[in-house]
């Protein structure tokens, strides 16, 4: 194999990277649903001959972004690698082989070279409706219920549209213009990868161009490696629950992790975590794998950029049968809130080694629920998300950010799509408030973020779905730090008692009707006791949190007119609950 | 005509004077004055000692503004916002930036949250008012701001672009029961779709203006005092406007130096015929690259400045923290970091001695020889050829490799980040780095061009005349330009075209007007009109060109057929769906009289005072004889082959070897890389 020179490495390394984003932003740019455009719930990524991961866009859902390898990789050997030639484009929506739920779909194109095959320009973006039960089922007992599913096929074939693929395709959507349009984009973005590939490969040569992958790969692994080895050595172990499974409310469902450290290996084992589920709350193998790998890159070299190589150190076992590698008729609708839970139980168990790296809980979820139906003012056929933004947990440092999105879609803008007044003018809604919600942080020496709440108020008869998690699960804190506030919604019809809500699918509700989301706040790190008083006392002027609060789980007294700190009091109140132990560990 | 310029930049601030009669041109740079930077201004005029009363045309460029917000130093700002969206400000941009780091913390609100009040009214995207204001409680929320010390009020009332009655309303409460406060209504500052962004631009407006306002009319004052007569403009985003103009949208000023010098390269583009061109500016502190396509610079609309998303039309500029102040370090896994930490202009490079720790990329370019430690801004900075050693071999020594070695990995990497930097905003607009050519400016622009030509298949390298100083010749070339921008969400089949026309028609009196009180002349007003297109359901809109003079019916199948042609050329693909617009765009010019460009002296022999010495240079792994030259003394015809270096007092043009320079009849310097 050719060995680079360290500066055309670098600039290829670079370039590769930024037709990555460029790939994701043209998509963007192009799509027709709050989905593509707004929310970004989607991500793209170059993979190698082999569909390893060579980059993948910044922006985006993380999650999916992990997984775009492996879920390419599986419809690659479903069509055989030497069916697929120039032009192809190739679609699928079968979680077996995605990884997602029916609605997120895996679209991706073959980079030739010359004639020679280089690697893939892939995608994953979510089509606002698959026609499963209804847009968004969270009850669905197997996978029939959940929509389309399009065995790996070709929309293109040598450049040509095959009408028949697509004809299934917008046959079974209750909106099949957006999401043809949507679909226009991923090819757009993908088009746009392959294009620029193409162009680095002319210039540069497939060998150089393959052994500067290499070495990105090589290069990802050394410096993983190396932070893995700073970890120490052991099994860490961590236990926590899901809310349910869509279908039994009342039922948690218990999930754990041990995870191995030695030397620059590391093994996350999910062995014990409880058997796959009736309701649709179940993980897919190439999305815990993904999750899996990407908490390890996040607690290992965040900054470095994702490739196949960090994956190399990496090890994951998830028994068959289980929650997180559930069979291929379970439902699955649910599986992006599954996978989500593997970065923070990671975290759990690792905080006793890594409490640098390693926040408090954040609100642990992406807080989903939405509205899909038809405009009764334009006859359309619409469908959002709408979630609120939760808060993060605080860390050793600092206090947690407010009102944000969860890890695994950090790069989104989230259900609230970046502008209120945006959603206003394009869905037959009206938001009345969106707000931080006061004392949601948990209190710490260092504060969780607040989580925030929005009242939503339908212009037009809908149909609710919500996929809430961790309205049971704590928003756990660390060293003493206390919970973050837990995410719920409440329904308030126009006549009739208000009711909580944390999942539901096809919930019909007339126009008028309150819906308002809550997201909760991030846990705090460390005792609240030892927070300063002067920014206790700041966070009460702000209205972050109450002077109740202050009192109750700080020790401040913060006098409620003139904000200033009653010395004194505040000195015997925390001596006083230090005493019981109340407040503290 | 006589014209000066003045850029006060992060560690220098440079001035240039041109008289278009005699073509006399003056140039130079004092250290910027961080805690007062109207005296560095003063002191640049000073230095070179002209007579002020006969100059017609003062532009400025300033980091005034742009220090206020890095400094924190702006007002107290209260916000008024729609009962229940107080919190906008810290959620809607909730999207995370470093996404897998889980500490990533995103940048505090400028208005803290007790300084953000709501009040009850509501209006809807289409205009209508559902809820009218409650002026006792407007009054009410004034009163306890004022309590609170605020200084300045910003008001961002949800959807106020389609109607901004209940923020006019807001703006003449305050203005009743609080006269002389300062109050910015964010449909005035940018009436466009975004709340979060609108009500961003809206406090960084009212958290910077004062302070802006305040440095303008000192300076001002000052102006006369030293016998100016003439007119001060300031340097805006895409053009110079009036002082009045600029006090009434402080936010303008905040693309300083790095426009002009983008502009400037436009400007010199057309003059020489190169229609593709990406302008690199290496300062101290930073590298800004722009791009100039078919003789125009690229512009946006949309920014982000210190972690804030603002609404402010004009050149696009990419700037990352690469620069000769950049620090060189070796972190624990052994890998070589450059920038964007730097040393700024004090301590500066460890070569100042002026007790600079750390090694930078100015150190390593010294002990490499690229750079005459006697000749530094013209020997008026002696470099310390042993301090800048010391540090490096700190370098050489953790890497395991020789000091030459080391020096060249810093360049190199510092290298690499800019060409990462300029291959992104390239690829980003969709243009192959290989149809550009590069301008190179700013003090170590042209110790880098060559190299990176060469990495990114780049066939021409041009060094302008007075590259340490061109961002301030730049701004010289600039016209008066005031841009409007309004929202305006319609279906394309449905839109009435009359009232587009009427809108645009507003908008050309509302700058008609502007430019005529600044002094401009009807006939030299030019007008471009725009409208941001996007099939149904797309949030991203195309800027599509719109026919000027009144409109007629047959306009729309224009407009969208040139979006849709757009469209295809940028994506790839049409959409059978309907058109929809979301915003209307003008751009007002008024032309102030082309800056003339000397020639200079043509001939084929290069004069043999041209030719300073001969030194040793590290190039790829070795030390070759270079030649060095003056750049005063070359003329129009000299042809150098490289290695050689080409020095003038505040720049070095380094040409690699195997490259060929070429000098040109306006003084400029082309590097042929020989590459694509």
């Amino acid at each position: 194999m050719t060995k680079v020179d360290p500066i055309t490495f670098a600039v290829v390394r670079n370039r590769l990277i930024s037709i990555a984003n460029g790939m994701i932003e043209t998509a963007a740019h192009c799509g027709v649903s709050s989905f593509l455009s707004t929310i970004m719930d989607c991500s793209f990524a170059i993979l190698d001959k082999d569909a390893g991961i060579i980059s993948q866009s910044e922006k985006g859902i993380l999650l999916f972004l992990s997984s775009s390898s492996p879920a390419t990789r599986s419809c690659i050997d479903y069509i055989g690698k030497k069916n697929i030639g120039p032009g192809d484009v190739i679609v699928s929506t079968v979680p077996e082989f995605t990884g997602n739920h029916t609605s997120d779909a895996v679209l991706f194109t073959p980079i030739f070279f010359r004639n020679t095959l280089f690697g893939y320009t892939t995608s994953k973006a979510h089509w606002q409706d698959v026609g499963a039960k209804n847009t968004y089922p969270t009850d669905a007992t197997n996978i029939y219920e959940e929509g389309l599913r399009i065995p790996p096929a070709k929309l293109f074939q040598g450049g040509k549209l095959q009408p028949a693929i697509l004809d299934i395709i917008k046959w079974n959507s209750r909106a099949p213009e957006q999401v043809w349009g949507d679909i226009q984009a991923q090819i757009a973005g993908c088009h746009f990868g392959e294009k620029q590939v193409n162009e680095l490969l002319e210039k540069y040569g497939i060998e150089t161009i393959d052994a500067c992958v290499e070495e990105m790969y090589d290069h990802s692994e050394r410096l993983t490696r190396l932070a893995i080895e700073k970890i120490a050595d052991g099994t860490w172990i961590a236990e926590d629950f899901m809310d349910s499974n869509g279908i039994d409310l009342d039922t948690p469902i218990i999930i754990k992790v041990a995870v191995t450290v030695k030397g620059s290996n590391i093994t996350i084992d999910f062995t014990g975590s409880d058997p796959e589920q009736r309701g649709p709350m179940n993980g897919l193998w190439v999305t815990t794998l993904s999750a899996a790998r990407m908490a390890v890159k996040a607690l290992t070299n965040p900054e470095l950029p994702a490739n196949e190589g960090s994956n190399r150190p990496v090890t994951v076992i998830a028994p068959k049968g289980c929650v997180y590698n559930a069979g291929p008729a379970a439902p699955t609708f649910l599986c992006g809130n599954v996978a989500s839970t593997i970065l923070e139980l990671i975290n759990k168990a690792l905080y006793a080694v890594l409490p640098e790296r390693i926040p408090a809980s954040s609100g642990g979820d992406v807080c989903g629920m939405g509205f899909f139906g038809v405009d009764i003012g334009t006859g359309k056929q619409w469908a959002t998300l709408s979630s609120a933004a939760i808060g993060n947990g605080a860390d050793f440092l600092s206090d947690g950010d407010n009102g944000t999105v969860h890890h695994s879609i950090a790069g989104s803008a989230g259900g609230s799509g970046g502008s209120i007044e945006l959603t206003e003018s394009t869905f037959p809604l009206v938001i009345e408030s969106y707000q931080l919600v006061q004392d949601s942080g948990g209190a710490g020496k260092n504060r969780g973020g607040l989580g925030s709440r929005m009242q939503i108020r339908l212009l037009s008869p809908a149909t609710l779905f919500a996929f809430i998690e961790k309205g049971k699960a704590p928003h756990w804190g660390v060293d003493g730090g206390k919970e973050g506030l837990r995410n719920y919604s409440v329904v308030q019809p126009k006549d009739g008692n208000e009711f909580e809500v944390l999942k539901t699918s096809g919930m019909q509700l007339h126009s008028g009707t309150i819906v308002s989301a809550t997201a909760g706040g991030g846990g705090g790190y460390g005792n609240p006791l030892e927070r300063d008083p002067e920014k206790v006392r700041r966070d009460v002027i702000n209205g972050y949190i109450s002077e109740e609060r202050a009192r109750l789980d700080y020790g401040v007294v913060v006098d409620p007119q003139s904000f200033e700190i009653d010395k004194a009091a505040t000195r015997r109140l925390r001596s006083s609950l230090l005493r019981d132990g109340s407040t503290a560990k | 005509m006589r014209r000066l310029a003045v850029d006060t930049g992060g560690t220098f601030t440079d001035v240039v004077y041109i008289d278009d009669d005699t073509m006399r041109i003056i140039v130079d740079k004092v250290p910027t004055t961080p805690s007062d930077l109207g005296k560095g201004v003063l002191e640049a005029i000073r230095k070179i000692n002209i007579d002020v009363s006969g100059v017609a045309l003062f532009i400025h460029g300033t980091t005034a503004g742009l220090n206020t917000i890095a400094q924190r130093t702006g007002v107290k700002v209260g916000l008024i916002t729609t009962q229940g969206f107080t919190d906008i400000l810290e959620m809607t941009k909730s999207s995370r930036k470093d996404v897998y780091n889980y500490l990533w913390k995103k940048p505090e609100p400028l208005v803290p949250r007790y300084l953000r009040r709501g009040v009850r009214e509501r209006t809807r995207y289409t205009g209508e008012i559902t809820e009218r204001l409650d002026e006792k409680e407007v009054k009410e929320v004034v009163g306890k701001l004022k309590e609170a010390g605020v200084e300045s009020i910003a008001v961002c009332l949800l959807h106020s672009y389609t109607n901004p009655e209940n923020e006019r309303k807001i703006g003449e409460i305050i203005n009743e029961v609080w006269p002389g406060v300062s109050v910015s209504l964010s449909h005035q500052v940018a009436r466009e779709v975004g709340e979060n962004t609108r009500a961003n631009t809206t406090i960084i407006s009212a958290y910077m203006g004062k302070a802006f306002t305040g440095y303008v009319s000192r300076l001002s004052d000052n102006l006369k005092d030293m016998g100016f007569r003439g007119q001060l403009l300031v340097l805006g985003p895409s053009g110079v406007l009036g002082i009045e103009a600029a006090r009434e949208k402080p936010l303008c000023s905040l693309s300083s130096g790095p426009v002009g010098g983008a502009a400037g390269a436009a400007y010199l583009a057309r003059l020489c015929g190169v229609k593709n061109v990406v302008t690199m500016d290496v300062g101290g502190t930073s590298f800004d690259v722009s791009i100039i396509k078919d003789g125009v610079n690229i512009e946006r609309h949309e920014s982000e400045l210190m972690g804030y998303p603002v609404f402010n039309a004009g050149i696009e500029i990419l700037s990352i923290g690469a620069g000769g102040g950049s620090i060189a370090r070796v972190d624990s896994a052994g890998l070589l970091t450059v920038g964007p930490e730097s040393a700024g202009a004090s301590p500066g490079p460890m070569a100042y001695g002026l007790g600079g720790k750390e090694p930078t990329v100015t150190d390593a370019a010294l002990v490499n020889g690229l750079i005459d430690p006697d000749y530094f801004l013209g020997g008026e900075v002696r470099l310390n050829l042993e301090l800048a050693t010391r540090g490096v071999s700190d370098i050489a020594d953790k890497l395991g490799i020789s000091l030459n070695k080391a020096a060249d990995g810093i360049l190199a990497v510092a290298r690499n980040n800019m060409t990462t930097a300029t291959i992104e905003i390239l690829i980003g607009q969709g243009y192959d780095p290989r149809d550009f050519a590069i301008m190179a400016f700013g003090g170590g622009g042209g110790i880098f061009a060559g190299a990176i030509a060469r990495d990114m298949s780049i066939s021409r390298v041009i060094v302008p005349p007075d590259p340490g100083v061109f961002c301030a010749r730049g701004i010289l070339t600039m016209n008066l330009v005031h841009t409007y921008a309004q929202a305006y969400a319609r279906s394309m089949d449905r839109m009435v075209i009359r009232e587009l026309d009427d809108v645009y028609q507003l908008m050309e009196t509302s700058a008609l007007e502007t430019l005529i009180a600044e002094g401009m002349s009807e006939d030299k007003i030019e007008y471009n009109r725009y409208l941001d297109m996007g099939y149904q359901g797309q949030y991203y809109y195309i800027e599509t060109p719109v026919p000027g003079g009144e409109l007629q019916e047959g306009a729309k199948k224009e407009i969208g057929g040139s979006f849709e042609r757009l469209h295809e050329t940028r994506y790839g693909h049409r959409i059978e769906a309907p058109l929809t617009t979301t915003g209307v765009r003008l751009k007002a010019t008024g032309k102030i009289k082309d800056m003339p460009v000397p020639e200079i002296k043509k001939g084929k022999e290069i004069s043999r005072n041209a030719l300073k010495k001969k030194r040793k240079v590290y190039f790829d792994g070795s030390f070759l004889d270079t030649q060095i030259y003056e750049r005063n003394k070359l003329i129009c015809g000299n042809t150098i082959a490289g290695p050689a270096i080409i020095e003038e007092p505040f720049h070095t043009t380094v040409v690699m070897p195997g490259q060929i320079l070429n000098v040109d009849q306006l003084g400029n310097l082309t590097i042929h890389t020989g590459g694509a």
